[in-house]
């Protein structure tokens, strides 16, 4: 049962996966566009049954005119038109999109019943409209609800707005007192002016009383304290639902940002929203008050405050047997439970109590019940002078893991009895199995030292005095090879090893290039590879304004050297914490950037595009592993960009073709632009 | 008067994004497409819009669900008609890039196989990431239905996986 449900989250992934980051071609655009302005749509008689529906309520009006009905349309008429307001479009209310009461336009119809019918179903969506919005407290809408609603609407979006008691629906209510009333006590906008009135007193008393308490404890603090009032203040909510997957509600906590709320009975919350400072995103947890649902979910800066949904889950649970590398049982490990992504840079979480509790026993089996899912976990197993990890990632709601034996590897640090005796040597070879002199590599610190060679004209390299028995890390470094981290460990004292590495994106050449994953384009419609066919195109992946300016005016001093040629330049910018979208839109207008430039994507969109990290080994060969998934960006991470200036062409076919180098782009691009 | 500029710009990626998803070629979605926002055009004529954005993806849903009960109908249709111009934005190596393909394929041809109105709601849901509120506004249901079809449309899939 486990295996099939995990099959269809599957199957849903991949059809989730199974679409283009961009939008629609521009000849879709065009076509539709034309038709939406145009009007009558020539086809829609055959597709859509709401237009079937129009017309034939149309033919009904035809034959069913009498005069009488005439009469009393009209009289509702004068009534609708009475009422002023209806034509005003507000600035709100544009930028809803809100429909202009075309609906009322139609009530010249005579057929009282389809008129009727029409404003009731509209007040109805209004009041239906209203309540949602009161109960989202968005006063915004509530206001252009104001301008624009029926005048029940009117009413019922004024005594809203009074119970929310905000001053910024006072000009909108203040108006509508002098329009429709001159008795007071009926009038129920001025009822709502009043009760606004006296919430905002009330605060401000409030504000005023806190404040002089603080002044008479510390005088001094006055001003911070005041000052910190205000940015509290300022801070908003995020009100939502805690529901099971079938959408009942579910009473329980919430943890989000270092603070915890309870739920009302009925699943609702209200939960301050974290303070972003420089992370985009927080982990939060969720879990039922009967403690049998839960789950950890993602809250991104932008998500709707006003109607965060949390589904909780049933608990999972996983169990394991701890073993030492001769299989013997171990035990007094620690279990360590931590929330893990591949996008490291956002996500970030402070769990306050542990939901979770393990046991250890003396055989070294060791189970652990309730842990909510919904993100990536990763279990660390302890003990001084070892340590395993293991990632959760077949850990599902409601299901037991069964990790089944796992080896405590010991943690790997030369020590006192390390003998320092061992060498390595061997050939740096590309793709071709082609020797690369002037190679470079280097181990990162080893104890307290750090070793480091360069290849030579035959592409020959030798490391001695490395520790034995130790892992160590190592990267190698090629000219259009880019940094090759990989491990190796002697065990002899001498050691021969070859090293082949391999370009960028080496496993796309000759294939259709991967498509670019693009937030945002600044200077240009959305492009796609594909409509590039018949040119040749240099990408430049992994640009950065702020830290690599210099890359960017090089890049486009050549797409001025080739201006004349049919070679398409695009650059794309990666994600970084510091600098925003805005920011990039600037520099690209400052910096007159004409080449399409654009902003990557989340990488976990290519999560399932990438190879398997490892590339399978030879006796005495060593193939660092590809690169796994970066923070700066899908594309990024999908051309495994290993350096700076990634530059990537693509053929007048759309085949990736090569990850040229400084000295040999020029070449490339002349016998790309002439086959 | 409604921009309709506006509004294509806006919301066009996601519900090209949404057709694409569920058909799979160009030139249906394409259809797919126009046919989405002349809907949209004929129910904003008969009613007030407040949120183009999921009026437009429940659409593009539902009709591209008709489509694809029209194209599994037909049973000269078979799955290689899929866009292989596109094919290189689905998986890694040739295997596991069938694997994938296999897995959208048959989930495609499952959705056929459900009521119109339980297809609509998984996709909205599992596709779009729509929240049931949204969902049960949309289609004129209630949440508690929302839930109802959603676990009736998971149940059935569930079911068509095992007998495969």
């Amino acid at each position: 049962m486990k295996k099939q449900k995990n099959k269809l989250d599957e199957a849903v992934k991949a059809l989730q996966n199974d679409t283009i980051a961009t939008g629609p071609p521009k000849e879709v655009l065009d076509a539709t566009l034309q038709k939406l302005k145009g009007g009558a749509p020539e086809k829609a008689g055959e597709s859509i049954t709401i237009a079937e529906r129009i017309k034939a309520s149309k033919r009904l009006i035809q034959f069913g005119a009498s005069a009488v009905i005439i009469i009393v349309v009209g009289l509702i008429l004068i009534g609708v038109l009475a009422e002023p307001e209806v034509q005003e479009v507000t600035e709100v209310a544009r930028e809803r999109e809100v429909v202009e009461a075309e609906g009322i336009a139609e009530t010249t119809e005579p057929d009282l019943d389809v008129a009727a019918e029409r404003l009731a179903t509209r007040l109805q969506e209004e009041l239906e409209s209203i309540e949602e919005f009161f109960a989202a407290g968005d006063v915004v809408s509530l206001i252009a609800m104001l301008n624009e609603g029926m005048y029940e609407s009117k009413t019922a979006a004024a005594n809203y707005l009074g119970k929310i008691g905000d001053s910024r629906a006072i000009t909108a209510l203040e108006e509508l007192s002098l329009r429709y009333g001159d008795d007071e006590a009926s009038n129920p906008f001025v009822q709502a002016i009043k009760q606004i009135n006296a919430r905002v007193q009330a605060e401000e008393m409030k504000l005023a009383e806190q404040s002089t308490d603080i002044i008479q404890a510390q005088p001094a603090a006055q001003k911070k304290v005041s000052a910190e009032t205000r940015i509290i203040s300022e801070q908003k909510n995020i009100h939502g639902w805690l529901m099971d997957p079938a959408g009942n509600p579910v009473a329980g906590t919430i943890q989000l940002g270092g603070l915890t709320a309870a739920t009302e009975e009925d699943g609702s919350f209200t939960i301050a929203e974290p303070d972003y400072k420089e992370q985009n995103s927080f982990v939060g947890q969720a879990l039922s008050a009967q403690g049998d649902l839960g789950s950890f979910f993602v809250w991104s800066r932008g998500n709707d405050i006003n109607n965060a949904e949390i589904i909780v889950e049933p608990l999972a649970s996983t169990t394991g047997v701890v073993v030492d590398a001769n299989t013997e049982p171990v035990t007094d490990f620690e279990l360590k439970i931590s929330i893990f992504s591949k996008e490291r840079l956002t996500l970030q979480s402070i769990i306050e109590e542990e939901p979770w509790k393990s046991q250890s026993y003396a055989d070294g089996s060791f189970d652990i019940n309730s842990i909510p899912t919904g993100v990536d976990l990763r279990l660390a197993i302890e003990k001084p002078g070892y340590k395993t990890g293991i990632d959760l990632d077949g850990l599902s709601a409601g299901e037991n893991l069964d990790l089944g034996q796992i080896t405590l590897e010991p943690t790997e640090e030369p020590g006192q009895d390390t003998q320092w005796n061992c060498s390595i040597e061997g050939f740096v070879i590309n793709e071709n199995n082609e020797p690369l002199a002037g190679a470079k590599i280097n181990t990162g610190p080893v104890g307290e030292r750090r070793f480091e060679t360069e290849t030579d004209a035959e592409g020959w390299y030798r490391l001695t005095g490395l520790p034995k028995d130790v892992e160590i890390k190592m990267f190698a470094f090629a000219e259009g090879y880019g940094h090759n981290p990989f491990t190796y460990k002697c065990s002899e004292p001498n050691n021969t090893a070859d090293i082949q590495i391999f370009p960028p994106a080496y496993d796309w050449y000759d294939k259709l290039a991967p498509p670019l994953f693009v937030e945002r384009w600044f200077n240009t419609a959305p492009i796609m590879l594909e409509e590039l066919a018949g040119q040749v195109v240099l990408l430049h992946v992994g640009a950065n304004l702020k830290e690599r300016p210099e890359e960017i005016q090089e890049f486009k001093e050549l797409s001025e050297t080739y201006a004349e040629s049919p070679l398409v330049f695009i650059a794309i910018h990666e994600r970084a914490r510091d600098i925003t979208e805005d920011d990039i839109q600037q520099l690209v207008e400052e910096n007159d950037i004409n080449f399409p430039f654009g902003i990557d994507q989340q990488s976990d969109v290519v999560t399932d595009m990438l190879l398997p990290k490892s590339r399978p080994q030879d006796q005495n060969l060593v193939r660092p592993a590809r690169r796994d998934l970066r923070a700066a960006g899908a594309t990024y991470s999908i051309y495994e960009v290993k350096a700076n200036r990634a530059y990537y062409l693509i053929d007048k076919n759309g085949l990736l073709r090569s990850s040229p180098t400084q000295t040999n782009l020029g070449e490339w691009i002349e016998y790309l632009l002439n086959e | 008067m409604i921009d309709w500029q506006l509004i294509v710009d806006k919301h066009g990626q996601s519900v090209w994004q949404t057709a694409y998803r569920l058909l799979g070629t160009h030139s249906e979605s394409a259809d797919c497409f126009q046919e989405t926002f002349i809907c949209a055009l004929e129910v904003s004529k008969r009613q007030r819009v407040w949120n183009f954005s999921a009026l437009l993806v429940s659409l593009a849903t539902s009709r591209a669900i008709d489509r694809l009960r029209q194209r599994f109908r037909d049973s000269k249709f078979r799955e290689e008609a899929v866009d292989l111009v596109f094919v290189p934005t689905k998986g890694p190596g040739p295997v596991e890039q069938l694997q994938v393909q296999e897995l959208a394929g048959w989930l495609r041809r499952s959705l056929t196989q459900l009521q119109p109105q339980e297809a609509q709601v998984f996709c909205l849901r599992f596709l779009n990431g729509m929240s049931y509120r949204r969902i049960a506004k949309e289609l004129g249901i209630t949440t508690g239905t929302t839930g109802v079809l959603l676990h009736r449309a998971r149940s059935k899939l569930q079911d068509f996986l095992e007998a495969t």
